[in-house]
């Protein structure tokens, strides 16, 4: 995976996304920006990474082989060690439904692809704001 | 129509008279047959010394023939009796009863034949028309038997029965054969109304695919832009290190020429979402006022580099408005960003008022730009068109803004008009109800 941060104590942010190029290009740009950085590259593994990282923000692509975004939403925010673990939804969708099945799912926040990296960052960061440290 | 001496009512036939001549005519289904046992009946039971019983020809309806007769001398002294106001000799003379004539009192619109045989026009049958019910019954007394005109009466009924049994047998043939075609007609719009309707089926899956292909098309391209966008923006922010100015220019290009790219995605993705039924409105109450400052805030920089006079004059008294403030706010941003482009001096005033009367709002964009020519002010709303199309055109863009904002003025019950002329500028206003009612 990606190498360690500069700082340890920097949020750990994990970027689930299928597609290579466009994950590992958030993974750049956040690390760029002074996170650290975890990836996954579908929903069964952002779960897992979930459970043994404990990231404090996850980037969670919707349409995801193995498992999807919504379900790995779904099994994270249904477990108390990663239910307050917040999880930005991130799709190229932008059909109709795709927002909503994503809060019913339990996404805390929700970013239409494309989306610039220092968008990504601005809203990751706005979302840490609002979470507590203690997450 | 002509004198007449209509003979005192005989007394009616006694019941065997009437039997025997009803059982006569009961065997007979023929008018020949049934005119020539008439007429021997007549001569020994009813003591008629002379008979002539003519029909309308089979071949010429136009012409009276002698279906049967008997000791009949000549044609002057007879009496003549036409009965069923409904047969069509009647009708043909305007009578409304039947009359019985005495020689020498015979109707004038009756002519004579050479053959001192009637000729009557009866309006054209088919030939093979059955012989109709004339009955001519001749006597050298004036009074007669009481049996006969009761008799030819008979006669007359039968043989009128006779033609009325084939021309309904006519007109039965007739309407089955009628029915047969309407059956026929019938089963082939059916056929025709079940063809349609899979055609129907058939567009709407086709235009559901095309929807559907449309949709996954545009993310299937903004994916892979996804990531041209992002590494550009990355590289143009020195994440790899600072650029040249040259290699910054040409990032930039490859950066304004990805937005443009995802611009036309984005609007051929909601012009799909739209067609397709799938663009959601997402009512809500706000304020005109302060969407146009965001959206000339958000244009500013355009704004800036045009160097026009850019100004709003607003209605103080513009009420919230109840609608999707996105769609509102997308509408005017292209419109404002169409007269941007199109004007190269002079001023765009936003303007908004509201009508009481009419619970509406007019929110304008008015340009000094190059105005459109009347006969292209139709063309500019249809997808795709531009008033100039043309690969060596002077200004770019998708050709759908303005399909798009027609489309989406419909979808909160408003509509967008246009005034303008060639040279003189444009003036687009968005009609809004102030009120958008959930469909």
């Amino acid at each position: 995976m990606n190498s360690p941060a500069r700082n340890d104590t920097s949020p750990l942010v994990l970027i689930v996304d299928d597609y290579q190029d466009a994950r590992e290009m958030y993974a750049e740009y956040l690390e760029f920006s002074g996170f650290r950085v975890a990836e996954a590259r579908n929903g069964l593994e952002a779960v897992e990474k979930a459970f043994a990282l404990h990231p404090a923000v996850i980037l969670m692509d919707l349409s995801l082989p193995v498992m999807d975004g919504w379900e790995a939403t779904r099994r994270l925010k249904g477990d108390p060690r990663t239910r307050s673990i917040p999880v930005v939804a991130l799709t190229g969708h932008a059909l109709d439904g795709h927002s909503r099945e994503a809060q019913d799912a339990g996404c805390d926040a929700y970013v239409t692809k494309p989306c610039l990296p220092d968008a990504l960052v601005r809203e990751v960061q706005r979302v840490l704001a609002t979470v507590s440290p203690a997450a | 129509m002509p004198s007449t001496a209509a003979l005192p009512s005989p007394p009616a036939p006694g019941p065997e008279a009437r039997l025997a001549f009803a059982e006569l005519l009961l065997g007979c289904d023929e008018a020949r047959a049934c005119a020539e046992a008439a007429v021997t009946w007549l001569v020994h039971h009813a003591h008629v010394h002379q008979v002539l019983c003519l029909a309308p020809c089979e071949s010429d309806s136009h012409c009276l023939v002698p279906l049967a007769s008997h000791g009949l001398p000549c044609a002057e002294d007879f009496v003549l009796a036409l009965h069923d106001t409904k047969h069509p000799l009647v009708e043909a003379l305007q009578w409304t009863e039947p009359r019985w004539f005495h020689p020498g009192q015979l109707p004038t619109e009756l002519p004579m034949a050479m053959t001192g045989l009637f000729t009557l026009s009866l309006g054209s049958t088919a030939p093979g028309t059955p012989a109709t019910g004339l009955l001519l019954v001749a006597s050298p007394e004036p009074q007669l038997s009481p049996d006969a005109p009761w008799l030819a009466g008979h006669l007359g009924m039968h043989l009128t029965r006779l033609y009325k049994g084939r021309q309904l047998a006519r007109l039965e043939a007739a309407s089955t054969e009628l029915a047969a075609r309407v059956n026929a007609a019938t089963e082939e719009l059916a056929t025709q109304n079940e063809l349609l309707r899979r055609q129907a089926i058939q567009l709407e899956q086709a235009s559901a695919a095309k929807s559907q292909f449309l949709a996954n098309m545009s993310h299937e391209l903004r994916t892979p832009l996804n990531a041209i966008l992002g590494y550009t923006n990355m590289l143009l922010q020195g994440v790899n290190g600072e650029l040249a100015p040259p290699q910054r220019r040409s990032l930039s290009r490859i950066d304004s020429n990805g937005r443009h790219l995802l611009e036309i995605i984005n609007e051929i993705l909601d012009i799909t979402r739209i067609e397709a039924g799938r663009m959601p409105l997402h009512l809500s109450e706000f304020r005109i006022p302060e969407l146009i400052q965001e959206v000339m805030a958000e244009l500013d920089p355009i704004i800036v580099r045009s160097k026009l006079a850019v100004s709003a004059a607003l209605d103080p008294n513009l009420p919230p408005v109840h609608s999707d403030r996105q769609k509102v706010k997308q509408i005017v941003v292209n419109l404002l960003s169409n007269a941007l482009k199109f004007t190269h001096e002079g001023s765009i005033k936003v303007l908004a008022s509201y009508e009481v009367p009419t619970a509406m709002l007019h929110i304008s964009v008015a340009d000094t730009g190059i105005g459109i020519d009347p006969i292209h002010q139709e063309k500019i709303w249809e997808d795709f068109q531009q008033v100039d199309s043309s690969p060596t055109r002077a200004y770019g863009g998708t050709g759908l803004g303005l399909s798009i904002c027609r489309r989406l003025a419909a979808m909160l019950d408003g509509r967008i008009s246009l005034k303008s002329a060639v040279g003189q500028g444009s003036t687009f206003t968005l009609h809004l109800p102030r009120r958008t009612r959930r469909t």
